[in-house]
């Protein structure tokens, strides 16, 4: 393979903060001091505190990030460090000037919290902001439910951490992944714009179709057979003459118990739960409520330390539909790929 | 009454407000504003965009609606090892932001890229990635290559991190920049990576190739420590009832890991400081996991259990990946990820071409069918 050559990315020394480079490899511990606030102990008995806060879901202005960096450059020797949740982490914290940071972030209206036993920070894409898929508009959706759920994100009161993911399409972003993710549903059949289709590779469309609704029409142009549609968005997003979306019926669903750890029961997707509510903005009324019944019948049930997957599988899913009071429709029943693995092959009900 | 009601609904609340992001910006606000009213989209097709002399990276969007915005383009830096920053280069980033583009930020990106938005043209994306070349900044990650190499923080700050990721993502993306800059695959590549089976960076779960720290000894426990910590308080019984396998025995104040029974989950790694994973430590690779793609959201599958850390060349990763690659390359069809290519052309067959000796640890259970492929060597000359 020859080398064209590029930058690449920073050397990893560059970036770190002195204490973190200082015991990189040593760290021995962790304790959450209070919500938002990790105290990391090394073995060589430094101590690093880090606090982490929310972000806007997906956007973030340049001036909002500079206020950032000023409250780094005063509180946290100019280092800090966005997680996997791409919530904003200041490092080695002076533990005495933690409260005085606390209050000056969470003035420029950035709440402090996503720790261990809470909701975490909510993930979202950019939907309506710079997209062309989406069936709904994941940052408002997350915006709402971040000031519903303000509280379990500023303490630690539920039985184990609760991470929400939001993605506007069938392309899903990381929704499966979290314990409770709402997906973009389109219910619309795709618009083949006759006078542009000429432009799109006819055979990519055609092939790229799992169930081959797309046939070849005419010279240049493809039609797309209604029953054979099952709206994920493959065309659209491959052919610049191909639109999907329609204002009456986009939506979206709801699913619930993805996890990644290999703890418990080990990694799994989520699963959908509520195939479809309608779009609604700019409250959202209808995520936020199915999320709370959600997260509350979790809440009152399950052991302390038992992620809403673990729940689900000690109580079945019979006795969670039952608990979270969702009505279960003929949508929930998988009746593509994996339609055969997922119907009851025993008689273990849950009366 | 202001022009903007849906988006100004969006501003209160305690939560933070995109809404209010976008309004300190030059962000096309009238756009999401009117998507809001209309319930639809107002951006129109976009995709990877080749830049003479500069490698992918630049991502085009056309609008739907020119009387607001005709187009409006975007550039991914890629995010720094563990992504950790420094103020004072963030704050050279936020002015070639503000100053090519229309200073919106997205932090992160699903890959933890950091997006530079709202660049008009082919010239302010060049002088965006010039100036970003000069500070060791680089682009890419978007088209059909292999996108950004995403590392949890590993042992920078993480007491768990079997492996050192932030070094192995710098020396991924340093050894497959031209990969990472030049799409040359059927689809895109998205690779993950975590330290450890704690996953936090969901490599199993996301990566077409995830990269996962494991160790193969039992867990290591510190008898002194763990008495002192159950003196203190610590629930030691109810980590053992909790264990997944039920390997953990606490007798006579001494615990005991059964060996025939733990399957290295790190569940009392997490909840008992006393416990430390073992010294046999190394990657174990996954391939196809995936969101979007023809066969619906998968999970990853174990290719590779355990192979060995190296630095600094990190060989046997590098074969590994590669092998990948290239069996990808080769088989995969136009726009197919590679979960979807291992869907039809069986999982048995990829392992083979990947010339791995196949073990327990490639399957949760053996078939249950009996329709194998048979070579003809297989058959004795036979057929």
């Amino acid at each position: 393979m020859s080398k064209v050559g590029g930058v690449g990315v920073p050397r990893v020394e560059e970036n770190l903060p002195p204490i973190v480079l200082k015991n990189y490899g040593k760290w021995d511990t962790h304790e959450i001091v209070k919500p938002g606030v990790i105290k990391r102990v090394s073995k060589t008995g430094d101590v690093c505190h880090t606090v982490r806060t929310a972000m806007p879901p997906s956007r973030i202005s340049v001036a909002s990030m500079l206020e950032l960096c000023d409250l780094a450059d005063k509180y946290s020797g100019g280092y800090f460090r966005i997680t996997l949740r791409n919530s904003f982490e200041f490092i080695d914290v002076d533990p005495k000037k933690i409260n005085a940071l606390i209050k000056e972030v969470e003035a420029l209206g950035f709440p402090v919290g996503g720790t261990k036993n809470s909701m975490h920070n909510i993930m979202a894409c950019p939907s309506w902001i710079h997209c062309n898929l989406p069936a709904t508009d994941s940052p408002s959706i997350a915006k709402v439910l971040g000031d519903a759920l303000i509280k379990e994100f500023k303490n630690h009161k539920l039985p184990s951490w609760l991470k929400i993911n939001i993605g506007g399409c069938a392309n899903i972003e990381e929704a499966l992944m979290a314990d409770i993710g709402i997906i973009g549903v389109h219910r619309d059949l795709p618009i083949v714009l006759e006078e542009q289709i000429k432009i799109c590779e006819r055979p990519t469309v055609i092939a790229i179709c799992p169930t081959a609704a797309i046939k070849p029409k005419g010279e240049f142009s493809v039609s797309i057979s209604a029953e054979r549609c099952i709206h994920c968005g493959a065309c659209t997003m491959h052919c610049e003459a191909i639109l999907t979306g329609d204002p009456k019926l986009d939506g979206y669903a709801i699913s619930v118990g993805g996890k990644a750890s290999n703890t418990g029961s080990g990694p799994d997707l989520g699963r959908i739960v509520i195939p479809y509510l309608p779009n609604n903005p700019p409250k959202w009324k209808e995520a936020v409520d199915a999320v709370v019944q959600i997260m509350n019948a979790w809440r009152k049930d399950a052991e302390p330390d038992e992620r809403v997957k673990e729940w689900i599988n000690r109580i079945g899913w019979d006795r969670f539909f039952r608990k979270a009071g969702i009505k279960v429709s003929v949508k929930d029943v998988d009746g593509y790929i994996y339609g055969n693995e997922f119907a009851r092959s025993d008689l273990r009900f849950g009366w | 009454m202001s022009d903007t009601p849906y988006m100004d609904a969006l501003l209160k609340g305690p939560w933070p407000s995109h809404t209010k992001e976008l309004k300190r910006t030059r962000y096309p606000i009238m756009m999401y504003e009117e998507a809001m009213k209309q319930r639809l989209t107002q951006w129109g097709h976009g995709g990877m965009s080749s830049v003479p002399g500069l490698g992918s990276g630049a991502i085009a969007r056309k609008s739907r609606r020119p009387d607001i915005i005709s187009h409006s383009h975007l550039i991914r830096v890629l995010g720094n090892p563990g992504n950790f920053y420094k103020t004072s280069t963030f704050r050279k980033i936020c002015e070639i932001a503000d100053r090519y583009g229309d200073g919106s930020l997205h932090m992160l990106t699903t890959n933890y890229n950091i997006e530079i938005c709202g660049i008009m043209n082919d010239d302010a994306m060049k002088g965006v990635t010039q100036e970003l070349n000069a500070m060791g900044y680089d682009v890419g990650s978007a088209g059909d290559a292999i996108r950004n190499i995403p590392d949890c923080m590993g042992p920078a700050l993480c007491e768990y991190a079997l492996v050192d990721m932030p070094r192995v993502k710098h020396f991924m993306t340093k050894h497959y920049i031209d990969d990472i800059q030049y799409p040359r695959f059927p689809f895109k590549i998205k690779t993950k990576m975590s330290g450890c089976p704690n996953e936090c960076g969901k490599a199993l779960l996301h990566g077409d190739i995830g990269i996962i720290g494991v160790f193969r000894d039992l867990p290591k426990v510190d008898q002194k420590r763990l008495n002192q910590w159950v003196k203190k308080g610590g629930n030691i019984k109810w980590v053992c009832a909790h264990c997944p396998t039920d390997a953990m025995k606490w007798e006579k104040n001494k615990l005991k890991i059964d060996g025939n029974r733990c399957i290295r989950c790190m569940y009392c790694i997490n909840r008992v400081p006393a416990i430390k994973p073992g010294d046999d430590k190394g990657f174990a690779i996954t391939a196809g996991g995936k969101m979007k793609g023809k066969f619906g959201p998968m999970k990853g599958k174990v290719i590779f259990p355990f192979i060995k850390a190296t630095p600094p060349d990190y060989k046997e990763l590098v074969q590994a990946y590669d092998k990948i690659c290239e069996i990808y390359d080769e088989h995969g069809r136009k726009k197919e990820r590679i979960g979807d290519m291992m869907q039809r052309l069986g999982f048995d067959k990829f392992l083979e071409w990947c010339g791995v000796e196949v073990s327990t640890m490639h399957f949760s259970s053996p078939r249950r069918n009996t329709f194998y492929h048979w070579e003809a060597e297989e058959l004795g000359g036979v057929k």
